[in-house]
């Protein structure tokens, strides 16, 4: 249940990334959001 | 459509482009395994969950070697990759199970034993994922792992980890470290399921000697040593001395530890019939003060940081210019073992185990690890 909670947790963070990515106008933010959604991403699929 | 809209495609499709590369190496990681090479000794393979049910179709599961002589003996189990950071057990292993021929009685091998921590390393070490063994027909990669169980495949780790039986508090992170995890329990973690099944197996087959094959850093005390449960100190004493006067492998001794528990030498001593001990040798990547960390330091052992720890007189062995290299580390454990084996026979001689064509440490040394190693066929 727990795991099943911080993939879900995971998938949150990311569509929160996304979003921040879409909003902004600041090239060095959208690099930055990508450098942290990356991880998670990999996470959700079980990749690592 | 605007630049800006267009710079974030951009972006978005080289993230994706990265994310692949990551993600393919990572699942060859997570997925592929090193071709291990039936010797002629070998009469037989079996998985881990033979001896335990649960463990079955888990990443926990993993291969053992049996090699059976015509007449019948004691029987040995030999296992490495507890901790699949310390390579030169594993090799050690891999050559028995190529090279020897056992005689008489049984030696049971397992080179994988924390198959789940071989697909799997630990974040901010930066250690390579595989390293190669020069032959003379070519390379042979193997998987370099971590210490601790994939998280993938064992997670959320507690504060506070209780190992079973004794009621010890232990780190939480070490409830995915199988050598905190003997004797296991068939209703824990999949770790401990994994302990479980190795002591099942012990009691199964009513083994008489465990040998567990490990590693450690310069820094550490317990290194380059043999450490005995208090049944077995005999045995890793004889060695040591014979191992040293004969062969000039200076070589430790160290009794288990009584109130540390959850190691192999520990709790398979205390919860099975056999006679359990562990064996360590140097290997300086484990150092957290190494420096670069590359396929080099894992083969070679040379590390300018840890030679100048060395001259401060912090290390518990001598180190040099020379390094702790992989044929040296390998030869050490051949030898112990196969001293370990010869000083069991002697005291149980109804219980005797005899095998043939198993290189020691001077052989090793002049031939290289890679000699006595065969080739895959291609698949």
């Amino acid at each position: 249940m727990i795991t099943f909670i911080y993939y879900l947790f995971c998938a949150y963070i990311v569509l929160l990334l996304v979003w921040n990515f879409i909003e902004t106008d600041s090239l060095y933010e959208e690099i930055l959001y990508v450098f942290v959604f990356m991880p998670f991403v990999l996470r959700i699929l079980r990749v690592n | 459509m605007s630049v800006k809209s267009i710079r974030k495609i951009v972006i978005i499709c080289l993230s994706i482009v990265i994310m692949i590369i990551a993600g393919r190496a990572f699942l060859i990681r997570l997925n592929q395994k090193e071709p291990i090479v039936k010797g002629p000794g070998v009469t037989k393979v079996a998985k881990l969950s033979d001896y335990f049910e649960d463990l079955k179709g888990t990443p926990g599961d993993t291969e053992v070697y049996i090699m059976e002589g015509e007449e019948a003996g004691g029987t040995a189990l030999i296992f490495a990759g507890v901790h699949p950071n310390e390579i030169s057990g594993v090799l050690t292993t891999i050559l028995f199970i190529e090279n020897a021929k056992v005689t008489k009685g049984r030696i049971m091998l397992i080179p994988f034993a924390n198959n789940s921590a071989f697909t799997t390393g630990h974040p901010g070490e930066a250690y390579p994922m595989r390293y190669s063994i020069k032959t003379e027909w070519g390379n042979r990669w193997f998987r370099f792992g971590d210490r601790w169980t994939n998280p993938l495949h064992q997670w959320p780790d507690p504060e506070v980890y209780t190992h079973s039986p004794s009621g010890q508090s232990l780190s939480g992170f070490d409830i995915r470290n199988l050598n905190r995890c003997f004797p296991g329990n068939p209703k824990g973690s999949l770790t401990e399921k994994i302990g479980f099944s190795i002591a099942q197996l012990i009691r199964k087959e009513n083994v008489n000697l465990t040998i567990d094959l490990h590693e450690a850093e310069p820094m550490y005390p317990v290194i380059n040593t043999i450490v005995a449960h208090q049944k077995a100190i005999d045995i890793a004493v004889l060695a040591a001395m014979n191992l040293s006067a004969f062969e000039g492998i200076k070589i430790g001794n160290e009794l288990s530890p009584e109130r540390l528990h959850g190691l192999s030498h520990r709790e398979l001593g205390d919860h099975t019939e056999a006679l359990v001990l562990e064996i360590e040798t140097c290997n300086p990547i484990q150092d957290p003060l190494r420096g670069r960390t590359d396929e080099a330091l894992i083969l070679t052992g040379k590390d300018d940081f840890i030679l100048k720890a060395g001259k401060l007189g912090l290390l518990f062995v001598p180190y040099d210019e020379h390094g702790s290299p992989i044929d040296e580390r390998v030869g050490r454990h051949t030898s112990s073992v196969s001293e370990i084996i010869s000083m069991f026979s002697e005291l149980y001689p109804e219980k005797e185990i005899e095998f043939e064509n198993m290189p020691r440490f001077a052989e090793v040394i002049e031939k290289g690890v890679g000699h006595y190693l065969s080739k895959p066929e291609d698949k």
